[in-house]
Formats: structure tokens, C-alpha cells, sequence
């Protein structure tokens, strides 16, 4: 490559930067500012007296700022709803990740690798209860959960996210398990391995790198699902994040405490991600319909 | 046909094992999706009573005939309509720039390719949140900020304004979604065959030619995967439009599982509401299915 197109490459890829990152900046920017820099005539890029105090009192970490400025009360009540929200929401997402994974795992398995009748019926089953759209079916499913005693429980949404993921997981993994050799697998069964133990010692290990992403995958959703824990969660000791979060937005809370609060959720996802970065970014995704149906 | 090559262990099947598998699945998939849609099949049928008590009655087609004749229905379609064309298009330019970008050599890319994913995880709410700040009309939204400081306004501007607004939403959309767009097209990219380019370059092609004859048609498949993924996403999402925009400047942004939202839980017409939402299911679901046919269509000629 000259040098004309790697300087070109590398204007790029900083504009790249620019745009991933500046939105999150942003919020950054903001959340370390009382209003009175904030609402300054040009708005400063650099927080000029950066302060952790909207973080405090969204996490009831009591300061001497919070008692003088709240006449005593630490925090808001709407704005510690966002500490619980994420709370909550990573006791929903560990377990049901974990389930929906090891689900997953199986019958993506199946589709990617075994032949069996109605296998195209299936596999558009599953498509099609991707395209749901939630808030066409949120009214059923809010008198069904009040029925079963379900509103406002963290296991019932559990129920419910486990519903969603699963098929979507599933439908990732399909064409990552299509695209793994055939033949260590066979190998494996001519050596005596059963089903189950060539898939546990030979099909499991290979595809670890998919399942993790898969994994991610499943973990992300459940943390960033939004109509679902609105309906069933919200205003209840279950509430998770997303509307907590958005309660707070609608409240009209102040501009910098919403923007800790949004940073402050954006903390797991950014953990999350940067444990499994390494899986998803080389994760090759092979195409599950023209590699499977038949 | 595993049969005949006489693979080991019979006691199962391939067929039987399959379907051992994937029984979970099946029930997951169906347990809480069957329920519902009936019931919201059977709702729509009905007309709402609200004295002495809330109750309803069976009215054949009426609330279909309702929605057809409802002005907002055929706003939120229109807004749908744009709202997914226009992220489906930002969202691929976008992410095939960035893939093409980060698909070159140079330092450090491992880590532009693991951060370029981060708005991906950001949820749809979320950016919105974000994204509303950015668009802000006083001092402290990130454009107005900008062009301040560079002196190139001396007042805010009001951003999101009337008939910009599903463009504005469109863009933030793509901001969440081309990650995930560029991620599909550089796992493709590398399966491109670099001796192509070479023989390209020997015959003289440019790079714009070389892009159109070679890689764009490599990137087909990633394409289209990537067209219905934003189609799908982007007809059934509420949140980031009640986070950025509300529907609003009115009804301006609205897209139809807006209106939905609205007739149903903010009017509690709920009968209306689920004869509303199966327009919309039958709307996805025929996207969907045609996409589903296509892509069988590609894969068999592919082999």
C-alpha cells in the first residue's frame, strides 16, 4: 500500500472513532457538570470542575455536596430507582443468558448439523417468531401474567426473556455450527464416542468461540430489552432498568443526573462486551439459510 | 442416508436425536407466543363496552373497517415506510464504509474493530436517550455545541424539527445498528480470495472497479442478511422513537407501533388496538416471508 492511501485509511478510521465514540462522550462530558457550566454559551467540551456527585446520588453514596444541596435526603427517589433498575436487570440477564445459552447450544446443533423432516418448517417458525413486534402482543401478555401472578416478578420476566432469546440465539448459532468440520465429529463416533459424549468432548469445545458469543448475544438482549420490563416490571420492586431509566427521562430529571444515569448503565454492557470482544470480533458467521435448508 | 455408511450407534436416529434437541426450543418458541396471538386475534374481532363495566362483544369486521379509515394508521405506515427504507440504507453505507476501513491493515486495529461494536450494545432506548442530547436545541446539545464554538451559529438550532424528524430518528438508528451491519460484512470480507484483486490489478482495473466487479458482488449475501435484520428491527421498534422524539413534533415521527402504543394504552381502545397490531403483524411477517423465499432462492442457485 502507498503512502497516499494509508494516510487516507488512518483519516478514516479516527472519523470512525469520532463517530462510534462522540455520542458516549458526550453523555460523559455532561455527567460531570452541575447545570451551571452546562447551560454556559458555548457548552464545554472538558467538564471545567469535574464532579462525581450526580453518580453519588444516583447510587445513594451520601457527600457533603448532597446534604447541603438536597436539604439533607440523599438522592432522588426516581434517580436510586436506577442503581435498583440495574441491579435487577443483571439478575434477569445472568440466569436467563446462561439457560438460553445451554438451549441454544442443542438445538442449534441440530439445525446445523443433523438432517431431519420439516427441518425448513422449523426453521421458519423460528424466523417468524423473531418478527413479533412487541407492543402488538404486550396487552395478552400483561392479562396473562396478571392472572398467573406474575406482574411485577423477576422470574416472570425471566419466563418471558427466555422466550424471546432462545430462537434468536439459536438462529445465530446455526450457521456457526454448519460451518465446523464434519470430520473430527465423525472420527469421533467411529472411535465409539456416543451422541451425547462426542458432542460434549469434541462438537462442545470447538464450537466454545460461537457459544460465547452466543452468549453475549443472549446477555445483551436481556439487559437492553425495553417493552417487556416496561409492561410487566414497572413501578414494582422487580423493575429493572429500562424503566427506571426512561422514567427518570420522562420525569424530566436535570440534564447532567440523566446522563450519569444513562453512563452509569452503559457500565455492565461496556464489561460485558470487552470480556467477549475477543469471541464476537472473530466470530465467523456462516449464512444458516443457504448453508442449511436443503 | 448416515445410515448407509454405517456410522456407528443406532439407537438413536439422526431424525430422533434432532428432534430431542430441539424440543426446548419449540417450546420456548411457542409456550407465550400462542396464547397471546389468539387472544389478540380474538380481541380485535370484538367491540368495546365501557358501561356498565368493561366488557366486549363480538362485531365481525368493524374494527378493521375503523383502522382503514383512520388517518394515523396510514401516518404511522407512511412514517414505518420511511423510517425503515432510510435506516436500512444509512445503516449498510455506513457499515460497508466502516468494514472496507477497518478491513485495510493498520496499527491498532484489533481494538477499532472490538470499540466500533460498542453502539451496537448501547439499546435502543438508550440511544435514543443519547441521541436526544445530541440533537438538543439549547446551548448544551452536541451539534449546537459545536457549531458554537466554531462560531458558525450565534443561536441553537431547534434540530429536530418539523419534517426532519424520522430522519433524525434514522440516523441515530443507524448509529446502533451499521456496528452490527459492518461486523457481518467483515466476516465476509475475509472470505474474499486476495489472488482476484491481484489479477484485477495486472488487468488494469481501478479501485472503483475492482469494488464494483469483485467485492460487491462477495458482499451480497452479508447484504441481504443485513437488510432484513434493519427491516425487522426497525418496523417493530418503539423505544428509540418514544425516547428521542415521542412520535412527535404531533404525529410527525410516529411510526405505526407508535400509533398502536397510543390507541391501545394511552386511549385504552383495546379491541381497536389488537385489530391495529395484526395489520402490523401481517406487514412484518410478509417482509419477513418474502426475504425467508429470496434467500432459499439465492442459496440454491448458490450451490
Amino acid at each position: 500500500m502507498n503512502n497516499e492511501n494509508r494516510t487516507l485509511t488512518y483519516i478514516l478510521v479516527l472519523l470512525i472513532i469520532v463517530w462510534t465514540v462522540m455520542p458516549i462522550y458526550w453523555m460523559l462530558n455532561l455527567s460531570l457538570q452541575f447545570e451551571t457550566t452546562i447551560f454556559a454559551t458555548p457548552t464545554s467540551f472538558v467538564p471545567p470542575a469535574p464532579t462525581d456527585f450526580w453518580y453519588r446520588r444516583i447510587l445513594s453514596i451520601p457527600t457533603r455536596e448532597n446534604i447541603t444541596m438536597s436539604g439533607g435526603s440523599v438522592g432522588s427517589m426516581t434517580a436510586e430507582h436506577v442503581g435498583r433498575g440495574i441491579r435487577n436487570s443483571i439478575l434477569v440477564a445472568i440466569p436467563v443468558s446462561i439457560a438460553a445459552i445451554a438451549v441454544a447450544s442443542l438445538s442449534g446443533y441440530a439445525f446445523g448439523r443433523l438432517k431431519f423432516r420439516f427441518k425448513n418448517g422449523y426453521l421458519f417458525l423460528l424466523l417468524a417468531s423473531q418478527t413479533l413486534p412487541p407492543v402488538a402482543v404486550i396487552l395478552p401478555f400483561y392479562i396473562m401474567f396478571q392472572t398467573l401472578n406474575l406482574l411485577g416478578s423477576i422470574y416472570g420476566l425471566m419466563i418471558v426473556y427466555l422466550s424471546l432469546i432462545i430462537p434468536l440465539v439459536t438462529w445465530i448459532l446455526i450457521g456457526f455450527f454448519a460451518g465446523l468440520p464434519v470430520e473430527v465429529e465423525r472420527a469421533a463416533r467411529i472411535d465409539g464416542c456416543g451422541r451425547l459424549a462426542a458432542l460434549r468432548r469434541v462438537i462442545f469445545p470447538m464450537a466454545a468461540p460461537g457459544i460465547m458469543a452466543g452468549w453475549a448475544f443472549a446477555f445483551l438482549t436481556s439487559y437492553n430489552e425495553f417493552m417487556f420490563a416496561w409492561i410487566l416490571t414497572v413501578g414494582s420492586s422487580a423493575e429493572t432498568l429500562p424503566p427506571a431509566l426512561t422514567g427518570l427521562f420522562f420525569m424530566d430529571t436535570t440534564v447532567p443526573e440523566m446522563s450519569a444515569a444513562v453512563i452509569l448503565s452503559l457500565i455492565p454492557v461496556v464489561l460485558f462486551a470487552l470480556l467477549l470482544q475477543k469471541y464476537v470480533t472473530e466470530l465467523r458467521i456462516v449464512d444458516p439459510i443457504t448453508t442449511v435448508v436443503g | 442416508m448416515a445410515r448407509s455408511r454405517g456410522r456407528p450407534s443406532k439407537i438413536l436416529s439422526d431424525e430422533a436425536f434432532a428432534l430431542l434437541l430441539i424440543i426446548p426450543l419449540i417450546v420456548a418458541s411457542l409456550a407465550l407466543t400462542i396464547f397471546p396471538l389468539i387472544f389478540s386475534l380474538w380481541l380485535s374481532f370484538q367491540e368495546q363496552y365501557l358501561r356498565p363495566e368493561l366488557h366486549f362483544g363480538f362485531a365481525g369486521l368493524l374494527q378493521y373497517a375503523n383502522v382503514l379509515q383512520d388517518p394515523l394508521f396510514w401516518k404511522g405506515i407512511i412514517v414505518t415506510f420511511r423510517f425503515v427504507v432510510e435506516s436500512v440504507l444509512l445503516s449498510a453505507l455506513i457499515g460497508l464504509g466502516v468494514a472496507l476501513t477497518l478491513n485495510q491493515p493498520f496499527k491498532g486495529r484489533g481494538a477499532v474493530r472490538a470499540l466500533v461494536l460498542l453502539p451496537w450494545a448501547v439499546s435502543e432506548f438508550a440511544t435514543g436517550i443519547i441521541w436526544s442530547y445530541l440533537y438538543r436545541g439549547s446551548a448544551f446539545g452536541l451539534f449546537n455545541a459545536i457549531l458554537l464554538s466554531l462560531r458558525l451559529i450565534s443561536n441553537p438550532i431547534t434540530w429536530i424539527s418539523e419534517g426532519f424528524a424520522v430522519e433524525a430518528i434514522s440516523l441515530a438508528f443507524a448509529w446502533h445498528m451499521a456496528p452490527l451491519a459492518a461486523f457481518f460484512f467483515l466476516a465476509n470480507l475475509q472470505f474474499i480470495p486476495k489472488d482476484i484483486y491481484r489479477q484485477a490489478r495486472i488487468d488494469g482495473a481501478n479501485a472503483f472497479r475492482r469494488f464494483r466487479s469483485i467485492t460487491l458482488p462477495y458482499l451480497r449475501y452479508s447484504l441481504m442478511i443485513i437488510a432484513v435484520l434493519t427491516m425487522v428491527y426497525a418496523s417493530k421498534t418503539i423505544d428509540i422513537v418514544l425516547t428521542l422524539t415521542g412520535g412527535g413534533p404531533g404525529f410527525e415521527s410516529s411510526t405505526l407501533t407508535n400509533i398502536v402504543y397510543v390507541r391501545t394504552f394511552k386511549e385504552l381502545k383495546f379491541a381497536y388496538g389488537a385489530a391495529m397490531s395484526w395489520f402490523l403483524i401481517v406487514i412484518v411477517m410478509a417482509l419477513v416471508t418474502s426475504t425467508f423465499v429470496i434467500m432459499m432462492r439465492v442459496g440454491r442457485k448458490a450451490r
